[in-house]
This record gives C-alpha cells, structure tokens and sequence, in this order.
C-alpha cells in the first residue's frame, strides 16, 4: 500500500526545491542560530579543554604552602599528611628579566609537579616563558640580565645575575599571558648557584666573596614554597586544613600562605573566562532564536495561507488532520535541519578560531583542539526543532480546523478600517502607496512584529557593538588623565629608598612625584585582595579629590567588598591592620583600589614605591625613560603614558573583537528579516503587481507601497532598538567583565547615528532587491485564475 | 431502496439573523445506486453547498443526509474523515492538483488513504494518461489535468462520485470528454455521479435531473430516456 507521508514527502521536497528562496530566511536564521549556540558552546569546551590541557602537561599542583624559611621537619610532616599524593620543594622569587617584572622558580633539578608543559624550543636549564620571550625578542642562547627581589638579605639588592637562555617554555602556573602578567623563568638550581657565584666574585673581594657563596649555598636561603598534590578522591579543603593547623600548632611564624588551585588568582581568572564564554553561549543566541520562531512562524503562516486550497483538497481525498499538519511540521523540522547542519558545521569552526584570538592575548595556552560541544548541540538542535514544529503546529491547526469547503474557499479579507494614523494621513496626503502599506502593517500583525523585533535586534546590537567601543575608549580615557596623567611611571626595588632628589637630576625631567603602592586585603561584606595607593594630598597628577581623613574607594572594589560612603573598612597592609572611613567612591575603568592621602598613613608613605615622571617639553618620553633607567639604580621598571594605553588597548582587543563579531551578526540579522518580508510581501502580491504593470504603473511606482510598508517597520524597529542598545551592552559586557576592568558605560551620539544609517542601509539594500524583483512579474500572472 | 436520501437538509451561513443567508432552505430528495444526477441551477443557488454536504466537505445546520443506511448529519468530524477517506470521490472545476506532485503522485496521494484502493496506474490509463504520469500539472492541458482529478476520484473506488462544474474551466471538446469519461465511469462501474453545473445542456445525460434555485429544489426528475454524451449539443 501507498503510504501518504511518502507522497507528501515528495511534495515537500520539491516544494524546498523549487521555493528555495521563500525558505531561505527560515534556513539562515536558523543557521545563524546555531552557529552562535554551537560555535560559543564549542569555544567554551575548547578554551577549558585547553586550561585543563595546560596543567594536566604541566602536572599542576593543588596546593601552593609559601613559607618564609625552609625546615625539613616541616616537609617531613606536611609529606605524610592524609590525601598528599605528591610533594615537590621549590624556591620561588620575585625577579625581573632585562628590567621586565618576573617570577623565577629555582628548582633541584627538572621539577616534576608545577613542571613546564611543553618546552617550545631548546632545553631545560633556564627556561623562559615562550610569549615574554617573543614579546622582548629574546631568543635561545641570549644572555639575560636578571635581578632578584629578596627582602630577608641584602646581598641581591642592586645584584645583576646573568644567565644564558637554554630553552623556551609554557608554564602553567603562567597561563596568563607574559604581556599582563609578571612572566615565569625555571631555573634549575645548579645554574642559579653558578650565576649567583659569578655575581659574587665580580662584587666582592676574596675571602668576602668565598665566605658569601659558603653561607648561601648552605642555607640562606634554600626553598620557600611546598607543592602538593592531592589524591584524586580526597577533598583539597581538608589537606588545606591540615596544613594550616599544622602551622598554626607548630610554627605559625613560617606560614605566609597556603593556596590550593581553586583559590590561585591565574586560574580564578582563566577559570572566570570559562564561565564567560560558557555564559556567552545564552546572550547572542537568545535573540536569534526568538527571532528564528518570528521568522518560522510567519513564513509558515504565509505558506499555509498559500496552499489554503491544497490543504481543504487534501481534507476532500480524505487525509486526516494529523496527516496535513505533519506535513507542514515536516517542512519546518526539513528547513530547520538544513540550517542545524549548516551551523554545526559552521559553529564548531568560525566562533572557536575567532574566540582564540582573544585568549591569545590574554593565556598562554597549547593549541586549539577540534571540539564539538555534543550535547550542546543536540539540546539546541531539539530545542529549535521543537520550537520551530510547536509554531509550524499552532499555525497548521489553525487552518486544518476549518472543514474542508471552508478551506476551499478563498480566505474572508480581514475587516479593514481606518486607524488614526491612516485618518491623519488622509487629510494631508491621498497617496495609495501609503494607505496600502499601513493597511498590510495593520492585518498582518505577526509579519510586523517579526520585522520590527528583528530591526529592534539589529539596532540593539548596533547600538552595543559601538557602545562597547565608547566605552572602552571613555574608560581609558578616565584612568589615562585621572590616575596615569604623568608621561610615565618608574617603579622602585622593594626597600629602595626615596628617588625623588635623584629622578629629579636626570636630564629631561621636569617633575617628580613619589606615591606607594601596596598589595592590601581589603574586607567589609566580604574579603578581596587588593592594592593601596598613597598620594601627596597636593598631588598635580592624580585628579580625584582626596580628603586626609577619608578614603576614596574605586567602584569596583566598592562593589566587591559591599561598601558604600561612610562604611568603616578594614584592610591589611604589609601585616598591619587598619580600619578607615570610606569619605568618596570614584568610578574606575582598570585601576582598582583603595586611594588615600600619604598624611593618614604616615608610616606606610615612609616607604615610596613608585614615581609620577613629567618630562621637559623637546625630550621625548622614551629618551627620558632611557635616562632615568641607566642613572637611577634604584627604578625597577618604567611605564610610559603611551605603553600603558598600548597596553589596556592590547587586553582590551578581544573585547574590541568581539564588537566586530556582533555588528556583522547585527547586519546579518536585518538582512535576514527584512529579506524574509520582502519576499513574503512580493509572493503575497504577486498578482497585484502583475495587475499594476497590466494597468501602466512604474516599477519604482509598483515599489513603492512595498518599500514604504519596510521603511514603515524600520522606523519602528530603529526606534525601539536605540533604546534596547544600553541595556544589551550591559549585558554584553556584564558576561566580559573580568578583575581587571569595571567598564564605565557610555555610549556617544554618533554611534546611534551610525546604528541608524547601517540598519536603514541594510533596509535599502533590501528595497533596492525587491524593486528589482517587481519587473520580472509577467502581467499575464494577472489574467490567469488563482489556480 | 435509494442509496442517498436527503430529508429537510438547511444551511445557514453568518452568526447574527441581521447577516443570515440561507444557502439552502429544507432540500429533500433520494438518489438510486448507479444513477447519473445533474443538480443544475444558476450561480449562488446553493448548489456547490449541497455538494459540500453531499461529500462530507462541510455540515448541515439542519435535517438529515443519509447513504447506504449511514446517517452522515450524524458524523462528529472524525468520522466525517472517514466517510470522506472512504465513500467519495470528488472532481473540482479547477481540478485542485498538487502542483509539487506529479500526475501519478496526486493519484497516489488518494490511493494512499484507502485501504482497497484500486492501482494508481490503473486509474490513470482508465482516463488514457498513462503516458503522462510523470508529468506536473503545471505540464499538463486543462483537460488532462481534470483527467488526473477524476483518477485521483476513482482511484479509491467511491460509493459516490461528486464533481463541482467538472467541466465549467474546459472547452466544449474537452468537457465532452470528460463528460463521456463520468458518464463511462457511471455505466460501467456502476457508481452514482452526481454532477453540479449551470450547464442546462447536462440535463439531456443525468438519469435524475435537479434544479435548485434560491436553496431550495424547484424540480426534481427523473430522465426516462438520458441521452448519450456524444449526442447532446453544446
């Protein structure tokens, strides 16, 4: 026996053959919708595969215990604690390399917890982070200048230590890229002992320099920091408790802390990007799945309404209601799969390597791996299928219910009447075109709503797009005149006394300000880590107001710890509590802390850390940096004005990415819509147009009611998607908010110009489509019967 | 005993009594098996609604309708399907293909419904299209296209074979044709065909002519000497 769905497969195959372009809208949307769910789904599995690739290599420990002095007794006990599975003793330092901050990680010999993860060229020796290295063009077999920060002796201050690079490394303690970071160096501790020698003999005179290296080499300083790992099934919490009552019990004075790996800030801010780009995956495709139902639903409603007849035939022959409404979920769940497949080949390729752009400013991490998110896309396959065949049913039943004379009959016009816009209209100008666009506006209501909830999309994220830019470059501009107003920053050695007297005689400087800089944990609601800044209360370079009994609290930090003006805080400086008013709150873009004038802290500014330089008019920046970094021996580092705005810019360039990647989907998305009801109109009036050429009217005259019935909905659509294009950009950057930044929105006038002109650009291309369509209507269409 | 016996049928169209049209106003009449009827009347009679009745297409607002014992008025909309699955078999004046199937797919699509059907190709060469089976509407002439809406009837070999001014979108060679194709159909098969037109000319074949006017039938008689298609002057 003949089985129906099998005939009216073929039905709807040749239907999707022949009307391919009537469906397009549906295919592309549809596409579009899940290659932004699956492609963000993808990216998400993609950069946590890498993270967990990066320590997996690197065989990350669990648990960081930093101690100020090395005991054996207190390895041989941490070593037996319950769950330890591993147990590695390391030295970690703070250092700089050719000037540039650094962490050295001097080890016994290859270390086999917190190792590198993969040695990019040469071998191990003194392996440099492989991003720092290509970023300071430093190649294997080059001699670095190196320095380290130990604040217990005083024999490295002021101590150059060279070493040959001997290999090139990723390291996963340094997932966060060199450029932002201070970057990680393995040395092993033989080449460290040598190159301390060397620096030792060329610094002090015999016996001195034998009697240095003696005392050093046997016990100075040997390790500080314990690596632990954990056995697979026993809690972190619990060895992290362990450890801590081991201190607290036996020598607490030894313990500065104990991290484990949930809690280590690299992988808080690499783990915090993978619930970004997980919660990315919800933003986007939201808006083009509702409108994807908007575009199904009145294609479908349209296509239904065509074969109004067919449908009350195929009642006549005796198919049941199931049958004929199958039918037409079929064509939706055929149209709706095209698109899937096209997204989940598109998905899984486009968002993962445009995404990569971004962690690749921001991590070191191995290289991306093909991953295609399964259940991801299964769930959102099932959920548009779903949609898409509830809308294709709700739209089916409506016309099935009718008995079959009924739906054989051509469909009663809807009672027209005049709205008041049309009545106002009228009075002032009798123009046809007009009347009927308002007219089709009013009677089709879910074709409008489609339109304009898309042009509302596009404009919306427009809108956010480039208030995404505004407000990037405003919150530049806020830190780069409020906080960073001097042409650049020296940064002193730990313990290096007041350099003012000395910056101030190198050649080219104009003016010196000291101010200090400290790491405090700041607590109120809750407890954070953050920084101090310390100013002269006359201060020429930051432009805050700063009260002498108060402090000024950046947003940011603010909203962290949940205070507000007036709130006592406490916040621990270099060991030392302290407890102050909040006296202001002050906006910040990517310098977070708490600022306050050197007065209230008499002891703490004692101490400056960092300087404030302005240079002579006629000098450049980069001559005077030169100067005061081979006169000044005490400066650690300089930043200039123009490297530290190169250097927001270059964090920020994924996000700037990222505003690329949402105009472009924005125009995709008014494209799609305004296509989808330029066709449905063209196909809906096919024969009038045929009716109007028969009767003499122009192709731009034909045009016209169509275009202004577009036009009419853009407006409309626009309207509503300037005023969506705040909230959307909050939402946006809301999911892109990391530590490092509290975006200060804002978005200029001449990017809603911009969001305008575009969508109605993409709505004229579409017109210009459309007209071009109306002259290929043969005018016998108007002379042949409906059938 | 007739086959189809209609009693008081009415049909009422328009919700308030102000916009109230009767279409048709208390029609009753019998059909015999194998009987060739022509309800004629002028446009707006009410007899494509009697049709759409007759066929299980749309419901009375009142009196009855029966065939072969089965009280169709009675039928709630499921058995309605059925009754229009399995007892008939229409042909509409302007055929109502499926312009995406071809000639044998629109057959196929009926023969698919029924149980018994008879072979889609079979139907198509009783109406000599067995050539263009695999051609679209769109390929065909009107007349071969009214062809493939008549096999697409016969295909589920219907009780009753109901055809809307089958020949109203046709020339008069064509229609003839056709004509002669229903009226074969009819003789042979022994199906009862009921054909509505305006065409007082069909009167001459129907063995029961049935004039409808306003709604209501104004004659209703038997033709003792139908004539054959081929006589009867255009």
């Amino acid at each position: 026996m003949v089985k129906t769905n099998i005939v009216l497969s073929a039905k709807m195959r040749r239907e999707v053959r022949y009307s391919w372009k009537q469906f397009l809208a549906i295919i592309f949307i549809a596409g579009l919708a899940i290659t932004l769910y699956v492609g963000f789904s993808a990216n998400a599995q993609v950069f946590a595969h890498q993270v967990n690739q990066l320590y997996q290599d690197g065989n990350m420990a669990d648990i960081w215990t930093t101690v100020t002095e090395y005991k054996p007794s207190d390895e041989a006990s941490l070593r037996v604690l319950d769950g330890v599975s591993a147990f590695e003793s390391r030295m970690v330092l703070a250092a700089n390399v050719n000037g540039k901050s650094a962490n050295a990680l001097i080890t016994d010999g290859n270390p086999v917890i917190n190792k590198e993860a993969s040695i990019d060229e040469g071998e191990p020796g003194f392996m440099l982070d492989t991003n720092f290295a290509k970023t300071y063009h430093i190649a294997v077999g080059d001699i670095v200048d190196t320095a380290f920060i130990v604040p217990s002796t005083s024999l490295f201050t002021n101590a150059n230590f060279s070493f040959t690079v001997t290999g090139l490394m990723t390291h996963p303690e340094n997932i966060q890229n060199g450029s932002y970071s201070d970057c990680y160096f393995l040395v092993t501790k033989t080449i460290f002992y040598a190159a301390f020698e060397v620096m030792v003999n060329n610094t002090y005179a015999e016996p001195e320099a034998s009697n240095i290296i003696d005392v050093f080499e046997h016990g100075v300083i040997l390790k500080n920091q314990y690596l632990i790992q954990v056995e697979d099934d026993y809690p972190v919490e619990t060895v992290v408790s362990d450890i801590l009552t081991y201190f607290n019990t036996y020598a607490s004075h030894r313990l500065v802390m104990c991290l484990d790996i949930a809690n280590l800030p690299s992988n808080n801010v690499a783990q915090n990007d993978i619930v970004q780009a997980q919660e990315l995956t919800l933003v986007f495709p939201t808006l083009f799945f509702l409108v994807a139902v908007l575009v199904i639903l009145t294609t479908l409603s349209q296509i239904i309404l065509k074969e109004r007849t067919q449908i009350g035939t195929m009642k006549a022959i005796g198919l049941r209601k199931r049958e004929i409404i199958f039918h037409y979920m079929s064509l939706a769940i055929v149209l709706c799969l095209i698109g899937t497949a096209l997204g989940f080949i598109a998905g899984p390729f486009l968002i993962p390597a445009i995404m990569s752009r971004k962690y690749a400013l921001l991590y070191s991490l191995p290289a991306m791996v093909y991953t295609f998110p399964v259940w991801a896309a299964i769930g959102c396959a099932m959920f548009l299928l779903g949609l898409a065949s509830l809308v294709c049913y709700l739209v089916a039943r409506q016309e099935v219910r009718l008995t079959p004379a009924g739906s054989m009959r051509a469909a009663t016009p809807k009672a027209q009447k005049e709205i008041l816009f049309e009545k106002i209209v009228k009075k002032n100008d009798g123009d046809m075109s007009l009347k009927m666009a308002l007219r089709n506006i009013r009677i089709n209501y879910a074709k409008s709503l489609m339109v304009i909830v898309g042009v509302m999309g596009c404009t919306s994220l427009l809108v956010c797009g480039f208030g995404i830019d505004d407000t990037l470059d405003h919150g530049i501009e806020v830190d780069m005149t409020e906080i960073y107003a001097s042409d650049m920053i020296a940064r002193y050695y730990a313990d290096s006394p007041s350099l003012k007297t000395e910056l101030e005689a190198v050649d080219g400087v104009k003016t010196v300000e000291e101010f200090s800089l400290f790491p405090a944990t700041i607590s109120l609601d809750k407890t954070i880590s953050g920084k101090i800044y310390l100013v002269n209360e006359d201060t020429a370079f930051y432009q805050v107001p700063l009260d002498p009994n108060t402090l000024v609290l950046s947003k940011k930090v603010a909203n962290d710890i949940g205070a507000k003006v007036g709130d006592q805080i406490t916040f621990t400086v270099l060991g030392t509590n302290y407890v102050e008013t909040v006296g202001l709150i002050h906006e910040t873009f990517f310098t977070h802390g708490i600022f306050a004038a050197s007065s209230l802290f008499p002891s703490l500014s004692a101490t400056p850390t960092h300087a404030w330089i302005n240079r002579d008019e006629g000098v450049t920046t980069d001559a005077v940096k030169v100067s005061v970094l081979s006169s000044v021996s005490g400066v650690s580092a300089i930043i200039t004005h123009d490297e530290q705005a190169q250097r927001i810019n270059d964090m920020l360039s994924s996000i700037h990415l990222m505003t690329l990647n949402i105009k472009i989907f924005a125009v995709l998305l008014a494209v799609v819509v305004l296509y989808n009801l330029a066709m449905l109109n063209f196909k809906e009036r096919y024969r009038d147009i045929a009716t109007l050429r028969v009767l003499g009217f122009t192709r731009n005259e034909i045009a016209k009611s169509l275009v202004i019935e577009i036009m009419l909905l853009t407006v409309v659509g626009v309207f509503f998607g300037l005023f969506l294009g705040l909230p959307t950009e909050i939402l946006v950057l809301i999911t892109n908010e990391t530590p490092m930044v509290a975006f200060l929105y804002l978005i200029r006038p001449i990017s809603y110009l911009w969001s305008i002109l575009i969508t109605f650009g993409a709505a004229f291309a579409i017109n210009l489509f459309l007209s071009s369509l109306t002259d290929r209507v043969p005018m016998v269409e108007s002379l042949k019967s409906i059938e | 005993m007739p086959q189809i016996i209609v009693k008081d049928l009415c049909k009422k169209y328009g919700g308030t009594p102000a916009a109230e049209i009767i279409a048709l106003d208390r029609v009753s009449f019998s059909i015999d098996q194998g009987e060739f009827v022509v309800i004629l009347g002028p446009s707006g009679a009410g007899k494509t609604t009697l049709l759409n009745i007759l066929g299980g297409m749309d419901y009375a607002t009142s009196g009855e309708y029966e065939i072969n014992h089965e009280t169709v008025t009675s039928l709630n909309e499921k058995e309605l399907c059925s009754f229009r699955r399995n007892s008939i078999g229409f042909v509409f004046q302007f055929y109502n293909l499926m312009p995406n199937l071809t000639a044998l797919e629109n057959v196929r699509l009926a023969e698919s419904v029924v149980k018994n059907a008879n072979q889609s190709a079979a139907a198509l060469n009783h109406v000599g299209l067995k050539d263009r089976a695999n051609n679209f509407p769109s390929q065909l002439s009107g007349g071969e296209q009214q062809r493939v809406a008549i096999a697409r009837a016969i295909v589920k070999d219907p009780l009753l074979l109901l055809c809307d001014e089958p020949t109203g979108a046709l020339d008069i060679k064509t229609g003839l044709a056709i004509l002669t194709l229903l009226h074969d159909i009819c003789r042979q098969q022994k199906k009862t065909v009921i054909v509505v037109t305006h065409n007082e000319i069909l009167k001459e074949i129907a063995d029961r002519l049935i004039r409808i006017a306003d709604g209501r039938i104004i004659e209703n008689k038997v033709n003792k000497q139908p004539q054959d298609v081929a006589m009867i002057q255009w």
